[in-house]
């Protein structure tokens, strides 16, 4: 056995709680996690502490949706590249081959002293250790003349499913030469490429259907992720449609009004045909109220993901404010891993390794045109860190971004499979 | 380490510059490196994080299973791609973030796998 082996072996021992038999509940029975969320987060860890610990803990997964729309994919639907049905997944799987408790319902509060979920249905949910993976819910007042009575007119499509229908339908529909808007929002949020590549998706679809349509993006920041990779293929596919204007040019300073559906832009007021708003983001709402939340976010270790607030509580994905990793479906699985193996640790006497995490985002800019950005990460003390990362490059050719895309369609259904079973 | 030796190509007996593409080294790793035996529970939470693409059920949607595969075999892509000998720049991060025990231990478990 080398060093490093030993090493890992010892870090291992320090942070799991007994190496012996599984932990004997004060109920007397199965340790059990509940799991709220069932998306990239929650869904995989749901899976893989059902899987893991070979039915030694009790896992109950509360999800109000019985279907879930990935958000991934969900530009490519927009573009044309994808059905509806495509992104669509239910939990039917995790319940019969992983003996998941399923509950479709929505966690509405959460007792930490007790440790205990209140369900909307009325039900209680009792846990020893809690997973919340509740993903973004919008910032109120962050775009002025926005806010939820507004999203039929001006949808954001940011989390998936009739949003994203009822923003594609309302492309379809602009008369000939329309213009379409985005409101970009600010750091940090969901998928920092996906509102570029949405662009893209939807300057697809709109250089088939409409060709003299135009698209004007307001954005409150003066870049953004993937910025070359993106302002190369606009100009090569979608050459003078796309108007972006940056926080330079007052793209930060917005307002909208839905019912006369016209945008303003540093005063300047348009009128548009459709207008997607992608507000400033926050944590799911049940963070806040379990009381975990420090600003917008919930801080967590990068060890464990384990809430800084409450150890019996591991804060997955786009909730939580973990350090240097983007908030996107692959994060969120790759941290969902670390936590199901500390949750099994802590609760069965598993062994434990030191946390390990990555992440690559595919994005589609037009047919057969992918390009990627990925990192991976290690656990420090104070959050987790880059380690090492790449970028695709401008100038690529056509055989590398073709390759790229393929790839990300081996992705994508190796994510969903990894998440639903 | 790693052990390269460049088997001339023919490009280089007419006098072209050898490009990296047309270049053909061989790889070769010790026998210290090939004879480390994988950890297989450490190998299995490794593999957690390929399996995101690499299909637990094997099935290949645009990216390959690995399942199965010979331990020799693993061993030698994952220090392929570490090294950069083998091209796709997602492999190559992921590689290249593991030390020789952590590529035994995923070499085990995924060649354990069906
Ligand atoms: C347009 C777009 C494109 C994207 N493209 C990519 C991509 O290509 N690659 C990538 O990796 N990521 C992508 N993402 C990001 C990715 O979708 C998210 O980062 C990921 O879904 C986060 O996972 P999560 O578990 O934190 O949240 P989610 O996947 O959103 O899951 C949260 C779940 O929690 C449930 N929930 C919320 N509150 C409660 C409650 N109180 N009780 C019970 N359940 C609750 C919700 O119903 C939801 O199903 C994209 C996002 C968007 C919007």
């Amino acid at each position: 056995m080398s060093i490093n082996r030993r090493s890992f072996i010892q870090t291992a021992a320090a942070v799991t709680a007994s190496l012996s038999a599984p932990m004997v509940m004060a109920n007397g029975g199965k340790p059990r996690v509940v799991v709220i969320g069932g998306g990239a987060g929650g869904a995989t860890a749901a899976r893989y502490i059902a899987k893991d610990s070979k039915g030694a803990i009790d896992v109950t997964l509360v999800e109000p949706s019985r279907t879930y729309y990935t958000c991934f994919f969900s530009n490519l639907y927009l573009g044309g590249f994808r059905d509806l049905g495509s992104i669509a997944h239910s939990y039917g799987n995790l319940a019969s081959e992983y003996g998941i408790n399923v509950v479709h319902d929505w966690a509405v509060d959460i007792d930490r002293g007790g440790k205990t979920v209140s369900l909307a249905g009325g039900g209680t949910l009792y846990y020893d250790r809690l997973v919340l993976s509740p993903g973004i819910d919008f910032v109120d007042g962050a775009v002025e003349g926005w806010d939820l009575n507004a999203q039929n007119k001006m949808p954001h499509a940011y989390k998936a499913g009739s949003q994203t229908e009822l923003l594609k339908a309302q492309l379809a529909s602009m008369p000939a030469g329309g213009v379409f808007a985005m409101v970009a929002p600010p750091n940090p949020y969901r998928c920092p490429p996906g509102p570029y590549e949405r662009i893209s998706m939807i300057a697809h679809m709109l250089k088939k259907s409409n060709p003299t349509a135009k698209i004007i993006v307001a954005d409150p920041k003066p870049k953004f992720s993937k910025m070359g990779l993106f302002q190369e293929g606009w100009a090569n596919h979608y050459d003078g449609m796309i108007d972006w204007i940056g926080s330079e040019f007052g793209g930060g300073n917005v307002s909208v009004n839905p019912e006369a559906m016209t945008v303003s832009i540093d005063g300047e007021e348009t009128k548009v045909d459709a207008c997607n708003v992608i507000p400033a983001m926050k944590a799911g709402r049940i963070c806040e109220m379990a009381g975990i939340t420090d600003g917008n976010w919930a801080p967590v270790s990068a060890h464990d993901m384990s809430s800084k607030v409450d150890s019996n509580i591991h804060v997955l994905g786009d909730a939580s404010a973990q350090g240097d990793m983007p908030k996107s479906g692959f994060s969120a699985n790759s941290q969902a891993k670390v936590a199901s193996m500390a949750i099994r640790g802590a609760l069965t006497g598993s062994k434990v390794f030191p946390a390990k995490f990555s992440n690559t985002c595919w994005s589609l800019v037009d047919t057969n045109d992918g390009v990627k950005v990925g990192a991976t990460y290690k656990a420090t003390d104070e959050k987790i860190a880059k380690v090492d990362g790449f970028i695709s490059k401008t100038g690529e050719t056509a055989d590398v971004r073709k390759a790229t895309y393929e790839e990300s369609l081996g992705w994508y259904a190796g994510i969903t499979a990894d998440m639903f079973g | 380490m790693c052990f390269r030796s460049i088997l001339v190509s023919s490009a280089l007996f007419l006098g072209t510059n050898l490009s990296a593409d047309q270049a053909k080294e061989e790889f070769v790793l010790p026998s210290s490196v090939l004879e480390i035996e994988g950890d297989l529970a450490y190998g299995e939470y490794l593999a957690s994080d390929c399996q995101t693409c690499h299909r637990s059920d094997n099935k290949n949607e645009g990216i390959p299973g690995i399942n199965g595969r010979e331990i020799t075999e693993i061993v030698y892509a994952l220090h392929e791609y570490k090294n950069k000998y083998r091209k796709n720049e997602v492999m190559q991060m992921m590689a290249g973030g593991l030390g020789d025990e952590e590529i035994a231990a995923l070499a085990s478990y995924f060649a354990s796998l069906q």
